[in-house]
């Protein structure tokens, strides 16, 4: 039997990014439930793929890919699903309060909102949020940077008519 | 949706600092077991993209037998027309699921999850539509290919010729059930574009996809993955 692959070194770096994990299941998962559940989903997606991670690259941008796809494709499957992939229990992310943005109203109007967008435009208000640039959105994204800064116009105006 | 009353003039730039000052107050919050996540990456995990490998997969195993048993029970026929028109048809209906199994296959096998969002999910949404077809012809014919399968198996395992055993009546009211199966289903599927029935998210799910709507949704994401792509004239 070959021995274990060695875990650390992704868990240190899971370990330092783990608000990425958080935040992209928030905006994907409808509630705490699918959140774990969505965040177990992107945790696997990430070990398996941590082989391929280019060292020489900033993690947090590799991982908004994995965290992103993984959220999105869950987001399109999970309505059609009848049963959780595992079940609730304890999960590898663990939250010592509840949702530390709740008491911020307006934080808290913005996740909804959020919620609320397409799938993709989602993903780039989380992106821009989070202070990406332009070019690392465009990046992750597989767009243009001109196309990101058209996008991102639009998503602005569409969120304000939303006041 | 409405905004708190204490929300001034809402403007996602200026959101973006205190979005980002949630950071400390996360990472403090959040902590990474690390020793369950441990025990996770270490066991053999499931991820969706694995099971849904593994499920056409196994589709493909349970396939490959019967293709060739049709073949070799059409060949056997192959101067009885009565045998050999229901396994042709069924041996055409089985061919194309195994290809489609198998382009889903080709498909899955080259994703890796860090490639452009937009270029992923337009590969994943491709393998979706490829399934969403398979699934709607395979329901669609299903209710027509029922006697066809019989006559066949009933050759080929029991050695029964079901056309000396029943009369021709009886073939022609297996075909007319089949046909008004279909035109049962195609009345539920009516109902539910007029009146979605919600009680149940399994039924939900299957008139949604019999309706085309679930096609339909899969469509629309793909091209708005392509608008997303094209170059915007509008300058920001």
């Amino acid at each position: 039997m070959s021995a274990a692959p060695d875990t650390e070194p992704f868990l240190d770096q899971l370990d330092a990014h783990r608000r990425i994990v958080f935040k992209v299941a928030s905006a994907y998962a409808r509630n705490a439930a699918d959140r774990e559940d969505l965040s177990q989903e992107i945790i696997a997606q990430l070990w398996r793929a941590f082989p391929r991670w280019d060292r020489t690259r900033p993690f947090a941008t590799w991982m908004y890919r994995i965290a992103l796809n993984t959220a999105i494709s869950w987001w399109r499957t999970e309505s059609r699903r009848a049963r959780r992939l595992q079940p609730a229990g304890e999960g590898a992310l663990d939250v010592a309060a509840p949702d530390p943005e709740e008491h911020d109203e307006r934080l808290a109007w913005l996740h909804g909102a959020i919620a609320a967008l397409p799938e993709t435009d989602r993903a780039l208000a989380l992106l821009f949020l989070d202070g990406h640039r332009h070019d690392a959105i465009a990046q992750i994204m597989g767009l243009s940077e001109s196309n990101v800064s058209t996008r991102l116009h639009r998503l602005k105006q569409r969120l304000r008519a939303m006041v | 949706m409405t905004t708190p009353n204490s929300v001034p003039a809402w403007d996602l730039d200026a959101m973006r600092a205190q979005w980002q000052a949630q950071d400390a107050k996360l990472d403090a919050l959040l902590q990474l077991n690390r020793q369950h996540a441990r025990a996770q990456l270490t066991g053999p995990f499931r991820t969706r993209l694995r099971l849904l490998s593994v499920r056409i997969g196994a589709g493909l195993l349970v396939l490959a037998p019967a293709l060739v048993w049709l073949g070799s029970f059409a060949v056997a026929h192959r101067e009885d027309a009565r045998h050999l028109a229901p396994a042709a048809l069924l041996l055409v209906s089985a061919i194309a699921l195994f290809i489609t199994g198998v382009r889903q296959l080709v498909l899955l096998h080259d994703v890796a999850l860090d490639a452009p969002v937009v270029t992923l999910q337009a590969r994943l949404e491709a393998v979706r539509i490829e399934r969403l077809r398979a699934t709607v012809a395979a329901l669609a014919a299903g209710p027509l290919l029922w006697l066809p399968v019989l006559l066949v198996v009933s050759k080929g395992w029991l050695a029964v010729d079901l056309y000396t055993v029943a009369n021709g009546a009886w073939v022609v009211a297996n075909l007319a059930f089949g046909a008004l199966v279909l035109v049962v289903v195609g009345a539920l599927v009516h109902r539910h574009r007029t009146r979605p029935d919600t009680t149940s998210r399994t039924w939900h799910a299957l008139l949604s996809l019999l309706a085309g709507e679930t096609l339909a949704d899969a469509h629309r994401f793909l091209d708005d993955l392509a608008a997303l792509e094209r170059d915007a004239s509008e300058a920001p």
